[in-house]
């Protein structure tokens, strides 16, 4: 897999950057396909102890133990049982490989770069340095996600924190 | 000195760079062993066999580093190495500044190491190059080999030790391939050699002056005769310049048994110093210039001291045909040459005495190649991989078990449906007959009924000997999957010793550490090593660096008393620290162990009040072992002031978390004034263990045997609650009862966590576990027995959770946790044992 700041360029210069939807709560978010290694669905996942709640537990991705973030829950959104519809994204966060569970995976989405709004200062001042940015796509908002802004096991706590905010009303 | 050589900062170039991971590899090893080496010539100065053994590393270090055109590491080694052939022919002595110099240069060369494997650019050390250059100005006044005390080592097994015992030294290990030798002085070669001093320098590429000196045993008779064939013989390689005594006056080689010309040649080293190594030489030398020399009329020492002072060039070649039997003809030494590194031409040809020199550097290996087992070195990570794969492989087995298990009982029936088709063909064998009795107008009906039925039969006569050709099927897969269960077993028993390394090297690294801190703090410390033998997983043994590092430093700093109060005490002024490795049953023990002062208890119930650790009371509660137990608790420092070394109040709570991640325990035994031992237990790898699984409310959880003290069914009515804990009695023993829940925060709303009172079952499971010297039962829903797993790192992909050393996946793919017993005693007892005393249902009153 190639490293995201090359390919960021390389989009760029195609000025047409890839990401993949989800759905969470409602609300469509996206993560650029760059640190995506997979989508999947687990049937397995072992509950662990002394990690926050939003830490679903681990589960054996072909023979590597990596942990589950439940999105729902890290955004402290109304939990909900998984269903035909949920799939766990498996991306790669530096050396890590971890996975999070969305309520469903919607589509690869092309966004021209000029099409992407960065976020603004009252979002990512608050703590919300997760959200790279806002995109329009189809009349709908998207958001922006920056994968190791969100899922650094070392900032999950604050991104915990700062998910509070009303998401889906940016300025 | 230095200017003469170029720096080169830059990074090696291409076509090398595939070459930079060997050579890593090499020099990291060869600078371990050059410093241990270098700290048993700190013991024993003299050693010549030391002395030799160093040169040889160093000089192969530098020969290696001038093949990868690392120029800062080059250069650096040549200085070093000029050092080392003074020390090792006695004309300078290795004493204290001179081997921290030479330690600090290896601390440099190691960070080299570090940045050429981190990719970053060289630096130079111009700074250590003064230094050595310094050295070089008072070097111990030459004297004749022969003469000097410390050269004269009774290594030499003849009483006939001659003065070069130097060589001797070397000869000894040389290995010997007999090559025709010339027996006798030959009388008969005619002198023929014309000496043509006056010819024009052969400047022609590749060609060398080199400055041969030869010297002869000094009971060798005619020894003139000798130095006319030696002259002829070179005037057949190369061009002979000048020599000393010239042509007409060789007679005098007799007073000096020496001779030394000066050639233009084009031939490799090798080749000349076989033509000058005639019967009756004791030793040929061959310094290198680019220029052409005058030739050195002081003595051989001399010549060598000057060489070195005054250039770089000097870096001789050793080679002692005979030195210990003179008299009878012996096989002459042919050391392993080197011909692509000598015949190669480096731009700046002084460096090339370096490969010149690789012959006598590699020659005490060549003694060894005969014996060391031949070896592959393996990136790790590829083990790695290898491992995960052979792991996975048993998972896959342990799948193929269990399948095959389940159908086990399906096929077991199948000689059923044999015998219920039989019944049925009987029967109706039976009825057939007795329809054909009957012979009224019912006939078509049954037949057609009849006809219908004997199709239904055979097709379950069909079934049936399908079902059993599926028996033999099935026993042959039942095989086939034992087979594999043996296969797979074996081959990832096999992978798994393939990365099991010995702690020698581990340890020995101790050597420079115990050194330089003993050195630091003013103590003098004797290092004993034992069981360096034992054999560890190799990512085991890196990680266990550390650790051992604060360990050690602790016991110089904390543990052993300054010398004074030692001898008041009755013990030698040097404190002994020893390393012990030893091997039980599936672990490793490692001790470290000084018989310093050994631990205050009274003084850490001092320090761990003061520091709000424990409150005042609460400490005068607790037991001296208790007390103790304390020096793993995070902030602790008993040493009054903070060092450098150790002290900072962090170095024993690290050591145990890393010792946990590596699935071990420590532990600490202690005597006042008698010293301390800390004994790390360890798994053999860190990859498997045998694990006792058994499963809770969360999932299935797996724990260390080694960590489970017993495992007993404990009737309800027996658990007892004292001041809000469960507690259950075994043989007169009463211990604590702890629910996983106890242990670990699931972060669930709040779910029963009582001992639930209305249960059907009127026992419970406990696994009692044991870790140091505390025990819990932990009440278990279901127990599955034992099994290997292979341990999988949480922290790899996440972070490391406390009280869980890994996980696993089990033969249906799901995860199992592996509990780590020390600190999940540790959570249950210490941490959460305080809000574990809140109302619970007393079990035992209530069943």
């Amino acid at each position: 897999m190639s490293t995201p700041p090359q390919t960021a360029t390389a989009s760029q210069r195609r000025n047409t950057s890839q990401f993949v939807g989800f759905e969470l709560d409602g609300q469509a978010y996206a993560f650029r396909i760059d640190q995506i290694q997979e989508i999947v669905i687990l049937n397995q996942v072992t509950k662990t102890p002394q990690v926050p709640d939003f830490v679903e537990g681990v589960a054996n991705l072909r023979g590597s133990i990596i942990p589950i973030i439940n999105l729902r829950k890290l955004f402290r959104l109304t939990p909900k049982p998984s269903d035909g519809n949920t799939r766990t994204i498996v991306v790669n966060v530096g050396e890590r490989t971890m996975g999070c569970t969305v309520d469903l995976v919607s589509q690869v989405i092309r966004i021209p770069e000029e099409n992407i709004q960065a976020a603004p200062e009252t979002v990512t001042g608050n703590g919300a340095h997760y959200i790279s940015g806002f995109a329009r796509v189809d009349g709908k908002l998207l958001i922006l996600l920056d994968i190791d802004q969100l899922l650094d096991p070392r900032k999950l706590e604050q991104v915990n924190q700062a998910a509070t905010l009303d998401l889906a009303k940016p300025g | 000195m230095s200017d003469e050589f170029s720096f080169s900062t830059g990074l090696p170039s291409e076509e090398m760079a595939t070459y930079l991971q060997m050579y890593l590899d090499e020099t990291a090893e060869q600078l371990d062993a050059l410093v241990e080496t270098l700290l048993a010539l700190e013991g024993n100065p003299t050693h010549k066999g030391n002395h030799n053994e160093a040169f040889r590393l160093i000089h192969s270090i530098k020969g290696s580093s001038a093949m990868m055109g690392l120029d800062s590491i080059t250069v650096l080694t040549h200085h070093l190495e000029n050092h080392f052939e003074r020390i090792r022919s006695g004309m300078q002595i290795l004493d204290g500044p001179m081997m921290d110099l030479v330690l600090r240069c290896i601390d440099f060369l190691r960070e080299c190491n570090t940045r050429l494997r981190n990719g970053q650019a060289l630096a130079s050390a111009p700074e250590l190059l003064e230094e050595l250059g310094r050295h070089v100005a008072t070097p111990r006044e030459a004297e004749p080999p022969g003469a000097s005390p410390a050269i004269h080592e009774s290594v030499a097994p003849e009483p006939v030790s001659e003065p070069a015992l130097v060589v001797a030294r070397v000869e000894e290990s040389i290995v010997e391939t007999p090559v025709a030798p010339p027996a006798e002085p030959q009388l008969e070669t005619p002198a023929v050699a014309t000496v043509e001093s006056k010819k024009e320098r052969a400047a022609s590429h590749g060609t060398y002056h080199w400055r041969i000196t030869v010297r002869f045993e000094s009971t060798l008779q005619l020894a003139d005769l000798k130095a006319e064939l030696i002259l002829a013989r070179l005037a057949d390689l190369s061009e002979i310049r000048r020599s000393e005594p010239d042509r007409e006056h060789l007679a005098t080689v007799a007073d000096g048994h020496r001779l030394q010309v000066l050639v233009a040649s084009d031939r490799p080293a090798a080749e000349l110093r076989a033509a000058a190594d005639v019967g009756g030489v004791e030793l040929v030398e061959m310094d290198r210039d680019s220029q052409p020399l005058e030739l050195d009329r002081t003595v051989l020492a001399e010549a060598t001291s000057d060489a070195s002072e005054s250039d770089l060039a000097e870096a001789a070649v050793v080679v002692a045909p005979s030195a210990a039997a003179p008299s009878t003809p012996t096989p002459v030494s042919q050391p392993v040459a080197k011909p692509s590194a000598a015949d190669k031409p480096i731009p700046d040809s002084r460096d090339i005495a370096a490969a010149a020199g690789a012959n006598a550097g590699e020659t005490p290996d060549a003694e060894h190649k005969a014996r060391v087992v031949e070896t592959v070195r393996v990136d790790i990570d590829r083990l790695d991989d290898l491992l995960n794969l052979a792991g996975e492989l048993v998972v896959t087995n342990a799948r193929f078990v269990q399948i095959s298990r389940q159908m086990g009982p399906a096929f077991k029936k199948s000689g059923r449906t044999r015998a219920f088709g039989e019944t049925m063909r009987r029967l109706f064998d039976d009825l057939k007959a007795h329809r054909a009795d009957d012979a009224d107008g019912r006939r078509d009906e049954w037949s057609q009924q009849l006809l219908e039925l004997e199709s239904e039969i055979d097709a379950v006569e069909a079934q049936a000997r399908l079902w059993e050709e599926g028996r033999r099927c099935f026993t042959q897969i039942t095989e086939a999957v034992n087979q594999l269960t043996r296969v797979s077993d074996s081959l990832q028993r096999g992978v798994l010793d393939t990365r099991m390394v010995p702690v020698g090297p581990l340890f020995n690294r101790f050597k420079r550490v115990v050194r330089d801190i003993s050195q630091e703090l003013g103590k003098q410390v004797h290092l004993e090593i034992h069981g360096e033998k034992t054999e560890l997983d190799k990512r085991m043994i890196d990680e266990l660096g550390d650790p051992l590092v604060h360990l050690v430093r602790n016991a110089i700093d904390h543990g052993l008393e300054p010398a004074d109060l030692r001898v008041q005490r009755g013990k030698p002024a040097a404190g002994t620290l020893t390393l012990e490795a030893v091997h039980s049953g599936n672990n490793v023990y490692i001790h470290v162990r000084d018989d310093g002062g050994g631990i205050n208890a009274a003084k850490i119930r001092k320090r761990i009040v003061e520091r709000g650790l424990i409150s005042s009371d609460g400490a005068a509660q607790l037991g001296d072992a208790e007390i103790i137990e304390y020096i793993w608790h995070p902030g602790f420092s008993t040493a009054d002031v903070v060092s450098d070394i150790s002290g900072r109040g962090v170095g024993m709570d690290i050591v145990k978390t890393r010792i946990a991640e590596l699935n071990g325990t420590i532990s600490v035994e202690t005597a006042l004034e008698r010293g301390t031992t800390i004994s790390i237990r360890l798994p053999l790898t860190l990859a498997i263990i045998r694990c006792l699984l058994f499963r809770l409310r969360h999932g299935m959880f797996a724990v260390p045997i080694d960590g489970v003290r017993e495992i007993v069914s404990v009737p309800l009515a027996e658990i007892v609650t004292i001041h809000g804990r469960h507690t259950f009695e075994v043989r007169g023993e009463f211990i604590p009862l702890v629910d996983i829940d106890d242990v670990f925060d699931w972060h669930e709303p709040t779910t029963n966590h009582t001992v639930p009172a209305s249960r059907d079952a009127k026992r419970v499971n406990v696994v009692i576990l044991q870790a140091t010297n505390e025990t819990i039962g932990l009440r278990v829903d279901e127990l599955h027995g034992g099994q290997d797993i292979v341990i999988k790192s949480l922290a790899e992909n996440f972070v490391h959770i406390r009280g869980l050393s890994g996980a696993s996946i089990l033969g249906d793919g799901s995860v199992c946790l592996l509990l780590d017993v020390a600190a999940a005693i540790d959570l249950a007892v210490h941490v959460r044992g305080v809000s574990a005393q809140r109302e619970l249902v007393t079990a035992g009153s209530s069943s």
